[in-house]
This record gives C-alpha cells, structure tokens and sequence, in this order.
C-alpha cells in the first residue's frame, strides 16, 4: 500500500514536468498532466511575466487546485489587463461567477488604453451570460475608438452566439455609421449570421 | 449550352440585391431574420467590391447555406475569374463546400487552392497547407488533413506557430496522437519560447473545458 502511494506520489509530480527532450509519448500523455506541465515549464521561462504567471494560474484552477493558482495569481496581479482577464475569464470558467465578474470589470479601470482587452473582457462576459455587464465594457472599449468594427464585430459574434440578435443589430447599426462603404464589414456580417445559424 | 450563354447567366445568377440595403440601414435592418439578412449583407459586400473574389466567395457561401446551388456555382465561378490566384477566396469557396456537407466538392476545392502557382514562394505555399489541414482536422477529414499538414511541415520545420495551430485543432477534434506529433515538433523547433508552452498548455485547457461541459464527450 505504501509502496502503491509513493508510486502514486511520484508519478504525480514527475508528471507534473517536461522532460528535457520532450517526445510525442509525453504529449500522449494525460490530459491534465500535460497541462500543468507546460504552464510550469512556461512559467519557469517567463517568471515575472504576468500574462505568463495568469496562465499558468489558470491552468491550476482548471486542474482543481486552488491554492496554487491563486499563488500565481496574486503574482500576476499588479496591472497588466491581459494578465487580469486571463484570471477573470478563468474564474468564470471554474464556476466562480461573481468573482470572475469583480476581475473582468477590473480590466476597465486598469488602463485606459486597453481598448481590446476591454472588447475581450466584454465578449468573455457575454459568452458567459452576463449582458448587462458585457455592454457595459463593450460600452467603453467603443469610446475609444468608434472606428474600430472588427472589435465590434468580435462582440457582435458573442451577442450572436447568445442568440442575442436584438444586442448585435445595435453594435452592427452602430458602427455602420462610420463603416458603411466597408464591403468587408458586410462580408463578415453574413459569415457571423451564417455561424450563428450552423451552431443552432 | 454555349459558353457565352452560361456565362450570361451565371453573372445574372450571382447579381447582387441591390434595392433592399438602404442607404443608413438602422438596428431594425440588421434584426431582420438572420438567413434573410445574410444574403442582404454577403450581396450588399459584393456590390461595394465588385471586383473583390473574397466578396463573392462569402456571396456564394451564404447562397449555398440557403439551398441555392446554381446562385453559389455562379458566384463562386464569378470569384475565380475575377482572380484564379487568390488563395483567400479559394479557401472560401472550399470551406463553403466544406461547412455545407459537400464533400467531393470540398475536397476538389482545396485541391485547387494548394496547387495555385506561387511561384516557388514556400512561405505562402505551407501556410495554404496549414489553412487546408485545419478545415479539414476540424470536420473530421483526419488523413487528409494529416497529409497535409505533413507537407507542409517537409516545407518548414522550424514553424512552430503553424505546428502549435494545427496540433490545437487535431487535439480539440479528438485526435491526441496527431496533437501530440505536433506540440512535439512546436516544442523540438522553440523549446525556449513561452508562447509554444503557454499554447499547448492552453490547448489542453480548453479540451478539459469542454469535456467538463460534456461529460459523454470524446
């Protein structure tokens, strides 16, 4: 039995890593184990990269270890807003619905330059069910730059996938008045229909 | 049929609604039901860039999710004349076959697009390989796919973006072993760049995601 949970213990934690000279058997592997070991590796490469240490939290929380994660994540936290929606988008993902809300809607007052990590946070907020708050952010990623329709068609997607017409035609409408000669723009207005209509 | 005929009527086929986009169209429009509108805004782009083969393409694809094959035959045939070399309408066009159940013609379609003439230029020759493989791994064509993607790997063996973005797709379409073959070859080209390890991290993330959403899932 001993011998049994030292074997357990260690294949966990040796599984946990890459080896030097990863080969496809290591990729094969578990799902989970493969997981963790990249973000380990890839946190190790980059550790005090923020974006990198949010991943690799990410990667924790997925995995069901929290303690973990929230250690990466607390040092990923310090105002990069692409490593701040990384932990908010991975909250929502594990089920942490308000907490993951407070952290995307942090990523508005983090700069106020980060017009797509903005349009990200909102298409994350949508996707998950959260309209109210998801205009809200989309909201003040469009003030920054009202000219931008490929962020507004991202979050018009989103909308589309909720089946959330009523919200895309608005955004679409909206950006039409400056876009309206944008033969692309109309293009991938009919692809996102056609997606909407195939995931149905 | 003579030639001329055909022709004459494959462009009448494919002639864009013109009367029904106004001129500020308004959240009222774009709530209209959406296959009604698709085809309103694919013509509507076609219109604006009449010369434009991506336009078309998309034309057609929308056409043909509707049930109008001769309308989307004519477009798509409009697409090519327009420019015979363009790889972004042709993959349009093969992936319009391909997302409406058409097979053979998808197949056909990709075909075309790989062999377009480059002109030795290997750079844009494997990332039509990739973009071809992708489709495919996507929809469950795995040995084609595959082929594919092998080829373009005999191109360039030091593209780990390409590996990463292709082994991302194979994993998330159920195909760990061919996953694995390209996360190992993203790892042997950079094993030293962050990215490569947070992508293969992130690959494995998604498809425990979406099992946990799934339980019955591969």
């Amino acid at each position: 039995m001993r011998s049994t949970c030292l074997a357990l213990a260690l294949g966990c934690a040796l599984g946990a890593q890459v080896p030097d000279h990863p080969t496809e058997a290591f990729f094969k592997g578990d799902s989970t184990q493969v997981m963790l070991a990249c973000a380990e590796r890839a946190a190790s490469l980059k550790p005090r990269k923020e974006r990198v240490l949010a991943q690799a939290g990410r990667a924790h929380l997925i995995a069901g270890d929290r303690v973990r994660a929230e250690s990466y994540f607390q040092r990923a936290s310090s105002g990069d807003p692409d490593a701040t929606r990384w932990i908010g988008q991975a909250r929502l993902e594990c089920g942490e619905a308000k907490a993951g809300l407070a952290t995307l809607l942090a990523v508005v007052g983090e700069d106020s330059r980060a017009k797509n990590a903005k349009k990200d946070a909102a298409v994350l907020l949508m996707d998950f069910g959260m309209p109210k708050e998801a205009e809200e952010v989309m909201s003040g990623a469009f003030a920054m730059d009202p000219r931008d329709w490929e962020n507004v068609m991202a979050y018009a997607r989103a909308c589309l996938r909720q089946k959330r017409q009523d919200l895309a035609a608005i955004w679409i409408a909206r950006i039409m008045a400056n876009r309206r000669k944008n033969e692309e723009l109309w293009s991938d207005i009919a692809l996102s229909l056609l997606d909407a209509r195939s995931e149905r | 049929m003579s030639p001329l005929f055909r022709l004459v009527s494959m462009a009448l086929l494919s002639l864009p609604v013109l009367a029904q986009v106004p001129a500020g169209p308004d959240a009222a429009f774009f709530s209209r039901e959406p296959s009604s509108l698709a085809k309103l805004c694919s013509a509507e782009g076609s219109r604006l860039r009449a010369k434009g083969p991506c336009q078309h393409a998309i034309h057609g694809h929308v056409q043909l999710a509707l049930g109008e094959r001769p309308a989307a035959e004519a477009a798509f045939a409009q697409a090519i004349a327009l420019n015979p070399d363009d790889a972004d309408s042709r993959r349009l066009i093969a992936r319009a076959w391909l997302r409406q159940g058409f097979r053979p013609e998808a197949l056909k379609a990709y075909e075309a697009m790989i062999s377009i003439d480059l002109a030795g230029q290997n750079q844009k020759q494997k990332n039509l390989l990739l973009r071809a493989a992708l489709d495919l791994v996507e929809v469950g064509e795995v040995k084609v796919a595959a082929g594919y993607m092998e080829r373009s790997y005999q191109q360039d063996k030091s593209d780990s973006s390409n590996f990463l973005e292709f082994g991302r797709a194979a994993l998330l379409a159920g195909e760990g072993d061919l996953a694995a073959l390209y996360f190992a070859r993203a790892a042997k080209a950079d094993p030293k760049d962050v990215d490569v390890w947070l992508e293969i991290t992130n690959a494995h993330a998604e498809l425990l995601l979406r099992k946990a959403r799934r339980p019955a899932a591969k």
